[in-house]
Parts: C-alpha cells; sequence; structure tokens
C-alpha cells in the first residue's frame, strides 16, 4: 500500500486541506502548533476510526467550534487508487477510481472495519504496533504493565486468537465427554437390560412343532382314509355342546324375563313407567305453584287479621275519633268494614286450606317418583341383558343349524358310500381324542414360541441398539482425542509462533541496533518480558527505564521496524518527530537509518528540526507553517528538497 | 488478524498436528481423515467470522471425518 493524499475537512487545526503525499521520504515540517503530528493522526484515524492517542475522545479530532471533521486517505493498493474518508461521527466511505472519476465501494457504519481489514489486510493493532510511531509512545510503552504489553505481544503474534480457540476446543472436548458419558450409560443400561438370547430354544420348540404337525398329519389322513365317520362324530359332538349352549341361554332367559311374557312386554311397561314418570313429574310443577300460592294467601291472610284487630281495638275504646289522624269516626261504618274485612280474611283461609289438602295429596303422588324411576332402571337393565342373551341365542342357534344340516348331508352321502362297514362310537373318540390332544400340544408350543420371538425381538433390537451404541461410542472417543490432539496441538503452536516469529525479529532489532552503533554486544529476548527488550550486556541486566531518551527512542523504533518486517508491513511507516531527545550525532544516524528504510518503503516523517530537513535530501516537503526562506534556501542547496503544498 | 498472521498460524497448527500425530502413541490410532477435520475446525475456531460459531458447531465440525 502506498499513500497518496491526506484529504482534511474540519479535522484538527485544517478546515479544508489537502496533502499530496510521494513515494520515498515525506518530510512534514513546520513550527509547533502547525498541525505536524494532527496530520500523521489524520492517518492513523482515516485508516484505523480511531484516534493515534490511546482514550482520546472523537470530539476532540475535529477543528474548534464544528461538530464534525473528515480525515482521508489517497492509497494505492495493487495498482488500484483507493480513497478511504472517515468522520469523526463514524461514518466510513470507500472509493475506487475509475477513469476520471471515483467509484463508491460502501459508506455507513455497520461492519466497515472488518471488510476494509479483508481487503487492505491491515488491522488497528498492527499499525498502532508496527507501522506509526507518536510522540511520546515510547514512554508509554515502557510504563505499560507487563499484562498490557503481553496482550499487545499476543495480539501481534494472534495468539489471542489461538488461545481464545485453545478455549473453545476444551469447551467442546467438555462437552466431547458428557456426551461420551452419556453414551457410556446408555451402554451400560442396555447391557443390565439384556438377558441371553432365546434363539436355542426357539429353535427346539420349532422342531418340536414340526414333528408334532407331521404326526397331526398323519392322523389326519387316517382319518380321511376311514371315510366321514371321524368327521360326523366330531360334529355330533359339536352340535350337541350347542344344543346344550342353547339350553343353558334359554334358562338364563326365562329367569332373565321374570314374570313378563317376553321383551315387548318389558317394553311395554317401560312405556307405562315412563308415562307415570312424567305426569309425576308435571305433578311436581303444579305443587312448586301451589306452595307459591299458599305463601302469597298466608301473606294476605296475616296482614286482614292485623287489620281486623287494629279496628276491633278502635271499637273498643269509643273515643269516637281516629288515634292517628284524630278525625271523628262512625261506631257503624267501622263495624260494617270489620266485618266486610273478617269475610274477605275466612274466604283466603278457605282457599288456604283447600291448597293445603292439594299439596298433602301431591306430597303422596310424589314419593311414588323415586319407586318409578328405580322400577325403570331395573326394567332397561333387564332388557338389556334379554337382548343380549338373544344376540347370543341366534348366534349359537345360527351355528347349530349349519352344523345340523352339513350333518344331514354327510349322513346321507356316508350312508350310501358305505353301507354295511361300521366303525364303534368308542374307535372314532379315540382317534379324535388323540387328533385334539396333538393339536393342543401344537397349539401350546406355538403360543408358547409366539412368547419367545416376542421377547427375542425386544433382545434382538437391544443388541442393535448396543452395537449403535458401541460404534457411537468409538466415534465419540475418536472425537475426543482429535480434540485432545487439537489442544496439544494449539500449545505447541502458541510456543512455536512465538519462537518462529519473534526470533526474525529479535535477529532484526539486532541487526538495526548494531547500525546505530547501539548495544552491539547485547542479548536481546523478546518473549520474557512480552516486547520489552530484555537487554543483556556482559551477563547483566540493563533496566530499559535507565536507558537515555535517545537510547530509548532508536530501540523502540527499531523494534516497530524489526516487528513490522517480520509480521508484515502494509508498505509504509509514519514516524512523528524520531529525532526528539537525539543529540547531532545519532540524529546524522536516525537520518541515515531512514533514508535507508526508504529504500525499501514509503516513509512519512514529521520534524522541526532543520537538521532533519537538511538531512532528508530529496524528500517530499509537506509544510505545515512558515519556514524561514534561509532554512529552506540551505536545504534546497544541500539536498534538493522538493517542495509542496506550502 | 492480518491473512499472513493467519495463515502462519494454520501452517504451524498443521505442522505441529501433523509432528504430534506421528510421535505420540496416543494419537497413533488416528487417520488423516481426523487430521483434516482438526484442521478444518481450527480454521473455523480462529477466523473472526468464527466468533459467532457454537461449541456445538465445532464439535460437529470435528466430528464429521470426510
Amino acid at each position: 500500500m502506498r499513500l497518496e493524499k491526506i484529504l482534511l475537512k474540519s479535522f484538527g487545526c485544517f478546515n479544508r486541506r489537502d496533502f499530496e503525499l510521494c513515494e520515498g521520504i515525506n518530510l512534514i515540517f513546520g513550527p509547533n502548533f502547525s498541525g505536524k503530528s494532527t496530520l500523521v493522526n489524520a492517518i492513523f484515524f482515516a485508516l484505523t476510526g480511531k484516534p493515534i492517542v490511546p482514550r482520546v475522545a472523537m470530539g476532540a479530532l475535529t477543528q474548534g467550534g464544528t461538530n464534525s471533521g473528515t480525515a482521508g486517505v489517497g492509497f494505492c493498493e495493487q495498482e488500484k487508487s483507493y480513497q478511504l474518508f472517515r468522520s469523526t461521527q463514524g461514518d466510513v466511505e470507500l472509493r475506487c477510481r475509475e477513469g476520471e472519476g471515483w467509484r463508491k465501494i460502501f459508506s455507513g457504519r455497520r461492519a466497515a472495519d472488518e471488510d476494509l481489514e479483508k481487503m487492505f489486510d491491515f488491522t488497528y493493532d498492527h499499525l498502532a504496533a508496527a507501522a506509526f510511531l507518536r510522540e511520546g509512545e515510547i514512554f508509554e510503552f515502557l510504563a505499560r504493565q507487563t499484562s498490557h504489553r503481553r496482550e499487545i505481544l499476543y495480539t501481534l503474534l494472534g495468539i489471542d486468537r489461538l488461545i481464545e480457540a485453545r478455549e473453545r476446543f476444551i469447551e467442546v472436548r467438555r462437552i466431547a465427554k458428557r456426551e461420551e458419558t452419556r453414551i457410556q450409560d446408555h451402554q451400560r443400561r442396555l447391557q443390565l437390560a439384556t438377558v441371553k438370547t432365546h434363539r436355542e430354544e426357539i429353535a427346539r420348540l420349532q422342531n418340536q412343532v414340526v414333528e408334532l404337525e407331521k404326526e397331526y398329519e398323519l392322523l389326519s389322513r387316517y382319518n380321511t382314509a376311514s371315510g366321514n365317520e371321524v368327521l360326523i362324530f366330531e360334529l355330533t359332538e359339536e352340535r350337541s355342546s350347542l344344543e346344550k349352549q342353547m339350553l343353558a341361554l334359554a334358562g338364563e332367559r326365562a329367569s332373565s324375563l321374570g314374570g313378563f311374557n317376553d321383551i315387548s312386554h318389558i317394553r311395554q311397561s317401560i312405556e307405562a313407567v315412563e308415562a307415570a314418570i312424567n305426569d309425576t313429574q308435571q305433578i311436581e310443577a303444579q305443587r312448586e305453584k301451589l306452595i307459591q300460592e299458599t305463601g302469597r294467601l298466608q301473606n294476605q291472610t296475616k296482614l286482614l287479621t292485623e287489620t281486623c284487630q287494629s279496628l276491633s281495638q278502635l271499637l273498643e275504646s269509643n273515643h269516637g275519633h281516629c288515634p292517628t289522624c284524630h278525625q271523628p269516626v262512625h261506631q257503624m261504618v267501622l263495624k260494617g268494614i270489620l266485618e266486610e274485612k273478617q269475610a274477605e280474611k275466612d274466604k283466603f283461609e278457605e282457599c288456604l286450606a283447600t291448597i293445603q289438602k292439594q299439596l298433602d295429596t301431591n306430597s303422596v303422588d310424589l314419593s311414588t317418583l323415586r319407586k318409578l324411576n328405580q322400577r325403570h332402571q331395573v326394567l332397561r337393565s333387564k332388557i338389556q341383558a334379554l337382548e343380549r342373551i338373544e344376540s347370543q341365542y341366534r348366534e349359537v342357534q345360527s351355528e347349530f343349524n349349519a352344523i345340523s344340516g352339513k350333518l344331514r348331508n354327510l349322513q346321507t352321502e356316508n350312508s350310501a358310500k358305505s353301507r354295511g362297514s361300521k366303525t364303534t362310537a368308542p374307535g372314532y373318540a379315540r382317534e379324535v381324542e388323540r387328533r385334539r390332544q396333538t393339536k393342543n400340544k401344537i397349539d401350546g408350543l406355538r403360543k408358547r414360541l409366539f412368547t419367545l420371538n416376542k421377547e427375542e425381538a425386544i433382545i434382538t433390537n437391544k443388541l442393535e441398539e448396543l452395537e449403535r451404541s458401541a460404534a457411537e461410542i468409538n466415534h465419540a472417543l475418536r472425537t475426543r482425542l482429535n480434540l485432545e490432539l487439537a489442544c496439544d496441538a494449539i500449545e505447541r503452536t502458541i510456543q512455536a509462533i512465538q519462537r518462529q516469529l519473534l526470533q526474525p525479529a529479535e535477529r532484526e532489532l539486532r541487526r538495526l541496533l548494531k547500525r546505530m552503533n547501539l548495544f552491539e554486544l547485547a542479548q536481546i529476548d523478546l518473549k520474557s518480558q512480552h516486547l520489552l527488550p530484555s537487554l543483556q550486556i556482559d551477563g547483566n541486566d540493563r533496566s530499559l527505564m535507565l536507558l537515555s531518551g535517545s537510547e530509548k527512542v532508536i530501540l523502540y523504533l527499531s523494534l516497530k521496524i524489526a516487528l513490522s518486517r517480520t509480521l508484515g508491513n502494509p508498505g509504509f511507516f509514519v514516524f512523528d518527530d524520531p529525532t526528539l531527545h537525539l543529540d547531532y550525532g545519532r540524529k546524522q544516524l536516525m537520518i541515515e537509518f531512514i533514508l535507508k528504510l526508504a529504500e525499501e518503503y514509503q516513509v512519512i516523517v514529521t520534524s522541526n528540526d532543520s537538521d532533519v530537513l537538511k538531512g532528508l535530501g530529496g524528500a517530499h516537503l509537506i509544510e505545515t507553517g512558515t519556514v524561514s526562506d534561509d532554512v529552506l534556501k540551505e536545504a534546497a542547496t544541500n539536498n534538493s528538497v522538493t517542495q509542496s503544498t506550502i | 488478524m492480518p491473512s499472513t498472521v493467519k495463515t502462519e498460524l494454520v501452517e504451524v497448527f498443521q505442522r505441529e498436528v501433523e509432528e504430534l500425530s506421528q510421535s505420540a502413541d496416543k494419537y497413533s490410532t488416528l487417520e488423516p481423515t481426523d487430521i483434516n477435520a482438526i484442521l478444518r475446525t481450527f480454521s473455523l475456531a480462529i477466523d473472526r467470522e468464527g466468533d459467532g460459531v457454537t461449541a456445538q458447531r465445532l464439535l460437529e465440525a470435528i466430528s464429521q471425518r470426510q
């Protein structure tokens, strides 16, 4: 990736400004507070969406007085030009050059970083750790906790993903183990439940059945040979058995009828009982009405009695006026009213007596309702029993008739065929008995065989399930073995990756430091202190905190470049004031170092040091403030600096 | 994680799996299909897109020996 342009709008101290970038070295030069670090920040922010200085709010990146600022970078990747813009509000837009114009590839917020990572293969961590050097970073890095540096190291080497993967494999192994235990338990239950198979007994019984069937066939042949006598004998016996059944059913039917002539007689009785029940239910309704009427009459009688009593008292008092309204009262009128009320009361009492009589009669009728219901129930059950007996009787009778018909035909046929030859009834009986016994034996054996076959089917099913379970357990064991291998291999991969990636980085670091005439005799170990180079000089650890400022800067910058070369570099380095704390000699070494680096990578350097301006000959100059003409003239004379966007 | 690092991780892991399966008796019964299943599942587990993949899905992946 080669950076081509920085495009700013309301970002940092810039309102709206574009800066061209070239291949090789780009020197951003200017005095303090002229926006040099803002340009570094803009490149980093546009690429990653985060400020280069951690824990800085997005709002701090915008120009004072504005709500939102935008930083963009133009870059070239695999011979295609892109422009990537980010606003401090979080919006992202990526464009690709097509002909004379730009085509939008995506815009918005969702998943932008993942898409960018996939397209251009850079991440925040890699850019921050290996491609950018910001001012003061070295001191923060040295002051970091070991665990924090380890996190950075693990992120850079992908070990964090490996550790996550290992955790996930351990979780999967736990699930696999649970599954294995479940299958084993199931297998154990199946083994306990499985008894020995019945195959041998089934085979033995089947042989016995075959033998008995042969015997039965022989007996049948003999019977056939002796004509239809045996069959006639059997049918006669069956008919007599059916006759007995018919007699028993007839007896049962007679006892069930119990005084009734037949079923229709019972049905008539049921109908009569149902009619009586219906009548009685009407009486019940009538009784309800009478009770209501009685209540009403009793109330009225009570009122009239009270009225009569009041009138009598008024008459007896003989005051000549009403005690309530004090109006004059005539005795004759009062007597008339009293008689009238008395007559009305007598009439009500008479009605009440009549109703009471009716109620008494109804009560007697209602007591019969319960009896009627009981009778109805008895008759219904009787009729059901009789219907069952009738049905059975009809079946037996039809069978009896069929056998009788068959018997008649056989007897006719037989008498015509073998007139004269006679076999005695006891002889037939013995043959029939023997055949029956054989048949019974066969039936018994078949029944037993049926039971055994059923049990055998269950056992076979269980055995098959056991086999399946055994296959499953093998599969589960193998899966667990795979997971164990994966976990072991991840463990070894973590070790190997550290070895494989850090050792070349250590070698590169040693080479770079040697070039800078620093720590030439030191042993460097990046792993033991998690990215912080452990320097052993003459067998003694040199504390990094006690290094001079220039030593720290050179060491840290070299570490970044070494890591970048090992882990992969996007194609450029951005250094913010790398010569800070360096004396003239070291500054010259650093300039030489940057010039050498620029042979392989695009390098963007910020500085306000005129020695750097002089030293970086041929650099593309981006001036962010006023530089004195003398300085520029001297730089141009000495090193042919190319000037841009001043 | 940049693709270079991911490729490196996968290569190293494959080498370690092969070494272990050949050197440790415990893993001598495993077949090439098992190794393939392990490598496939590992790629799935370390991929950022695999973050949403459940443990059950990983179990299925490592169980499927094709």
